[in-house]
This record gives structure tokens, sequence and C-alpha cells, in this order.
């Protein structure tokens, strides 16, 4: 109180609010992502890709469901850009509908495993004790399934429907995104300033909130780029191996599982979907590395954990 | 030593216990009853209630899980629905070709992931470096199913090199079972390799700025003697670790490559079984699975401690 008072009283209350930062945190996270290659061209692509999802009823050729758009398995041409599939379908289109999809999948379920593993990270670390116990015992249970594993057996007891993907993606990262809270929750607790805090007589939900979470939300964000590159491709595998989202929904791993029963006459039908996958999983592992940088410099390793493809098998 | 790799047994049975318990309530959850889907669609309620009985699906759930568990604890994962098998015999008939396409796997992990993870921590600013950096960064974002798709229409459609799916055992004819090896082994073991290039050449790139590195090259030993005595064994250790556990994930989830490639291994087992409903093989293949990735994971911890000296002493703190 003191010291904001000496300040105000040389230099007036203008010089006081220059002393705070001049932008928001979003704004100057934005800023610095775009310094950075990977920043720009991940922050790019899913922006292209968001928009594509959003305006994809104006931008397609023909209807994705429409039966006998083109003939079977037309190749790519001026009228149908990734040709047609089995049903005569225009694959563009369907490509255009499945970044929906996709989109879909990956902001809810990162959102989700979020909106369950902050609580649980916060009181295992600012709790402690038996709580921590168990919130722990709990996450290495869920950790110890490999993830595609965990997510089929999910998906097959709840059935197969977008819903349940989503809800299956999110309980998959939930000890990932509950174990970093819970780490740096119990950082920040050892740090001088929440004892000052408490020395104040700041009250625990006080010190959670305006102390600890401004801390802890940061490298969350990270992760939850990663999340949602691993929530992409576990889609698109759950409805490859036929266990998620079924035709004749536009699904890329629809499109993948049908493309590969037909390789020999339309190779295309894999390659495009398979392309887009693997373009916005670039993209979401490209924006999850740029923002590793742009939100704390120091802590940037090369080691970093991008989602990885190959290891849902 | 010993008494370290004990401990991280002993650590790992509650972890075991928890994940059996999950997996068996997490059966439960299914909707509909088993009986009902055993016994088929023209059966009369006796029927179904003798095969309830029968199966002991009449008795409470913690009987039940606690009569599964001490079976499977003697190597009993009960019989399947429709086969009448054994489950355990399903389990050991698919475990080579898995066993086979791990392996296939890690080597094409190592022997590709081994050298150019050196490499580009050794001549960061090479062209080849450079170029390392490039295919990691996609081989990461490309999904199995659909590297496995191009492989196949590469070598399989186009080219007819190597047969597109299939899979022979080895010891009926060992040169047409490594033909149907080659395409899957890739498709999973290039991923492992990008993962096994990050590990490694930030690995090494660390034990490089050491100063014994420094000391290696100021009393004249050759570069090669640098890296290969000095840069490696302190480089290498971490790197097992982040193997071990990969080779984990290859034994567990090679669900989607085993089914590109018609591969009959233990995922195909499993996804089979959940499209049949065949539930105790899904619950007897899942604890297969999460078990073996425990344990290969406290025997990556345990070869950790074996090659770091520092790790074995107990944490004092």
């Amino acid at each position: 109180m003191m010291a904001q008072a000496e300040v105000r009283g040389l230099a007036g209350p203008e010089q006081v609010i220059r002393l705070r930062p001049t932008r928001g945190l979003a704004a100057r996270t934005v800023a610095q992502l775009v310094q950075t290659r990977g920043g720009i061209f991940g922050l790019s692509v899913l922006l292209g890709l968001a928009l594509v999802a959003v305006t994809a009823q104006a931008l397609a050729v023909d209807d994705p469901y429409e039966v006998g758009a083109g003939d079977q398995f037309e190749s790519p041409s001026r009228a149908h850009p990734f040709g047609t599939d089995e049903l005569g379908r225009d694959v563009f289109s369907r490509i255009l509908f499945g970044a929906r999809i996709s989109l879909t999948v990956a902001l809810a379920s990162a959102w989700g495993a979020f909106v369950l593993a902050l609580p649980m990270g916060l009181l295992a670390g600012y709790v402690g004790g038996i709580v921590d116990i168990a919130i722990s015992r709990l996450f290495d249970t869920i950790f110890a399934f490999p993830s595609i594993l965990l997510g089929i057996a999910l998906v097959a007891i709840r059935g197969a429907s977008l819903a349940n993907i989503i809800l299956a993606v999110a309980v998959i990262y939930v000890p990932m995104l509950g174990r970093l809270t819970r780490v740096s929750v119990m950082i920040q607790l050892g740090q001088e300033y929440v004892e000052a805090a408490r020395a104040a007589g700041a009250s625990g939900i006080w010190i959670v909130t305006r102390h600890i979470l401004p801390n802890v939300l940061p490298p969350l964000l990270v992760q939850m780029t990663l999340v949602m590159a691993d929530a992409v491709l576990l889609e698109a595998a759950f409805s490859f191996l036929g266990l998620g989202i079924r035709p004749p929904e536009p699904s890329w791993g629809v499109m993948l599982d049908t493309g590969r029963n037909y390789l020999a006459v339309a190779p295309w039908l894999g390659l495009f979907a398979g392309l887009a996958v693997t373009v916005m999983i670039l993209a979401l592992n490209a924006l999850g590395d740029a923002l590793r940088v742009a939100l704390d410099p120091r802590r940037y390793a090369r080691t970093g954990g991008r989602a990885m493809g190959g290891r849902h098998g | 030593m010993v008494a370290f790799v004990v401990a991280r047994f002993v650590q790992a049975i509650p972890v075991v216990f928890l994940t059996s318990v999950a997996i068996f309530f997490f059966i439960r959850l299914i909707p509909g009853d088993p009986a009902v889907s055993i016994a088929g669609l023209n059966a009369t309620p006796e029927q179904v209630e003798a095969l309830r009985h029968r199966y002991g699906l009449d008795r409470p759930l913690v009987a039940q899980y606690l009569t599964w568990v001490g079976r499977v604890a003697q190597g009993d994962f009960g019989t399947a629905y429709a086969s009448r098998q054994p489950i355990s015999h399903l389990i050991w008939t698919r475990l080579p070709a898995t066993l086979e396409l791990a392996l296939g796997a890690m080597v094409v992990t190592l022997a590709i992931g081994g050298p150019l993870g050196i490499v580009s921590a050794v001549r960061p600013y090479h062209p080849l470096s450079r170029a390392v950096t490039l295919f990691n960064a996609i081989a990461i974002a490309t999904p199995t199913f659909w590297l496995g798709i191009l492989l196949v229409l590469l070598f399989g459609v186009r080219l007819k090199w190597l047969p597109p799916s299939g899979y022979t055992g080895i010891t009926d004819d060992p040169g047409e079972s490594l033909r149907f090896l080659v395409l899957p082994s890739f498709t999973l073991g290039l991923v492992g390799s990008a993962i096994l290039i990050r590990f490694l050449s930030a690995s090494v790139a660390e034990a490089l700025g050491a100063d014994y590195v420094m000391t290696a090259h100021a009393k004249g030993l050759p570069e090669r003697r640098v890296i290969g005595s000095h840069v490696l064994k302190n480089a290498l250790p971490p790197v097992i670790t982040v193997m071990a556990v990969q080779f984990g994930y290859l034994l567990g989830g090679a669900v989607i490559t085993e089914a590109i490639f018609g591969w009959p291994g233990l995922g195909r087992l499993m996804l089979d079984a959940i499209k049949a409903r065949e539930y105790m093989v899904v619950q007897g293949t899942m604890l297969v699975f999460v078990t073996t990735f425990i344990v290969v994971n406290v025997l990556a911890d345990a070869c950790y401690a074996a090659v770091n000296p520092r790790l074995r002493e107990p944490a004092r703190r």
C-alpha cells in the first residue's frame, strides 16, 4: 500500500497505470507467437481450418452426404478437386465437413480434460495428505492404460457417438493435466510470495485464485494444445477402427477406413483424409511448441512432449 | 540395486491392483446383459437364467471380481463365450505375432533413430541435421494409420515389392514371414525413430557440453573415441528408459497397425472381441496389456538404475 501511494505521489496517476503491462497477456502472447516460424505456421493453419469448418457449407462443391453427386471413383478434377468416393460423393466437400468434427472433438475434449483436471490437481496440490494420495493414485491408474486402449474401452462401453469420443479423450488426458496442475501448485506453494500473502492474512481461496492459478495456467495451456492434437488423432483412430463416428458422417477417420479398401482403384480417398489429419496435428504441435516459448522462455526445453502419432500404434 | 528393483515392483503392485479393478468394473458398465447376448434371441428366460448361473453372473460383483482375479493369478482367464476356447490359449497363440511385430518395429526405430539422433547432436548445422528436424516434425504428426496406408499403397499396390497385408509364422517360413513383417514394422517403427531422435540428440547435446568432453578433446583423443566412450556412455541411460517405455507401447498398443495389415496379434484379438462383445476376452487382453506396460516401465527404471549408479542409492532428502 505504501509503495503504491509513494509511486502515485511521485509520478501522478498516469504513470502508475503505465507501470502495468501495456497489453493483456493474450495480446502479448499472440505478438510473441507470430515472431516464430512455428507459431505463424500453427496459428495460420489452424485459423484457416477453423474458417473452413465454419464456412464448410459455402465452400463445399457438393452436399457431403449426397450420393451420386458424381460418378463412382472419379479421379480428382476441376468439378471434384479431391475426386469422388465409392458412392460418388464429393471427397473435397466431405473433407471440409470433416474439419468440423475434428475441431469439435479437439476443442471440446481439451476443455473437458481441463475442467475435470484443474479442480482435482488444485485440490491434490493445495490440500495434500490423504486427498493428494487418493487423487494421485486415480491419476496413476488411468495413466497405466495405453491411451488408445483406454479410449477404445471407454467408447465401446458408452457406445460410439461424438459426445462419448469427446468424453473418452477428456478422461485419457485428465491425469496429464491434473499432474501438471498439482506439481505447479506445489512449486508455487513453496514460493515466498505465497508465504507473504498468508502472513498478510489472505484466505486459501484468495491465494489459490489470485496467486497460484495465474502461474498454473500457462503450462496447462501449452499442454492443452497437445491434448487437442492427440484428440484429432484419437477421433480419427476410433473412427478408422470402426468404433467411433459411423458412416455416412464425414469423419476423416471414416474416410481413411473406406479409403484403405479401395487403395488400388481410388488412392485419393485415403490420401486426402490422411493429409488433412496430419496437417491439423502438425499445426497444433507447432502452435504448442511456439506457445511454450511465448509463455515462458526460461522453461523452454527441446525435449518437450509433443503429441506423438505413433504412440497410438 | 536389487533393493531398488524390488521397491519399484512393490510400488507397482497397487497400480496393477487398481487397474484390474478398473478393468473389471469398466466391463460391467457395458449396457446389456451378457447372458442374454450369449444365449441368443430365441432363448427362453430359463435358459438365460441357467447361463447366468453357469458363468457366475448372478453372484455379487465383488465375489465375481475376486473369483476372476484368483483364477487369473493361476493363469486361467476364463473361456470365450462363442468359441468355448480358453482365453489364456487365445492370448498365447497371438503372443508370437505381437512380439515379432514389436521387435521388428524396435529394429527399425533403432536403425533409423540411433545414427540420425547422434549426427544431429554432433553436427547441428549440417544440412542432414536440418533434414532430420523436418523429418521429425512430420513423422511425429503422421498418424500410424495413414503412414500404413501410404506404405501399402506404394510398396504393396503400386510397386508390388511386398505383400500389402497378411502374416506367416516365423517358424513356418522364415523368409516369407520377414517379407510380411517389413511394412508393419516400418509403420510402427518410423514414429518411434522420431521420438528416439528427439531424446537422443537432446541427451547427446547435453553430454557434449560437459567438462570431461573438453578434457578428452584437450588430451588429444580422436573425436570418434570422445563420442564413443565419453559422450554416449553418459547420454544413453535416459534414452534407454524412453525406448523401454516405447517397447511397452509396442507390445500393447499396436491395435491400429495390426488392423491395417491383418496381423493376428493381441491388438486384433481385443478389437475383434470388442466388436463381438466377448467381454471376458476384452477383460483378459486389457489386463495383459496393462500389466505388461507397468512391468516394462519398472524394468526400464531398473535398466536406468543399472547404468546410472547415482540412482541406486535410496533418495535421502
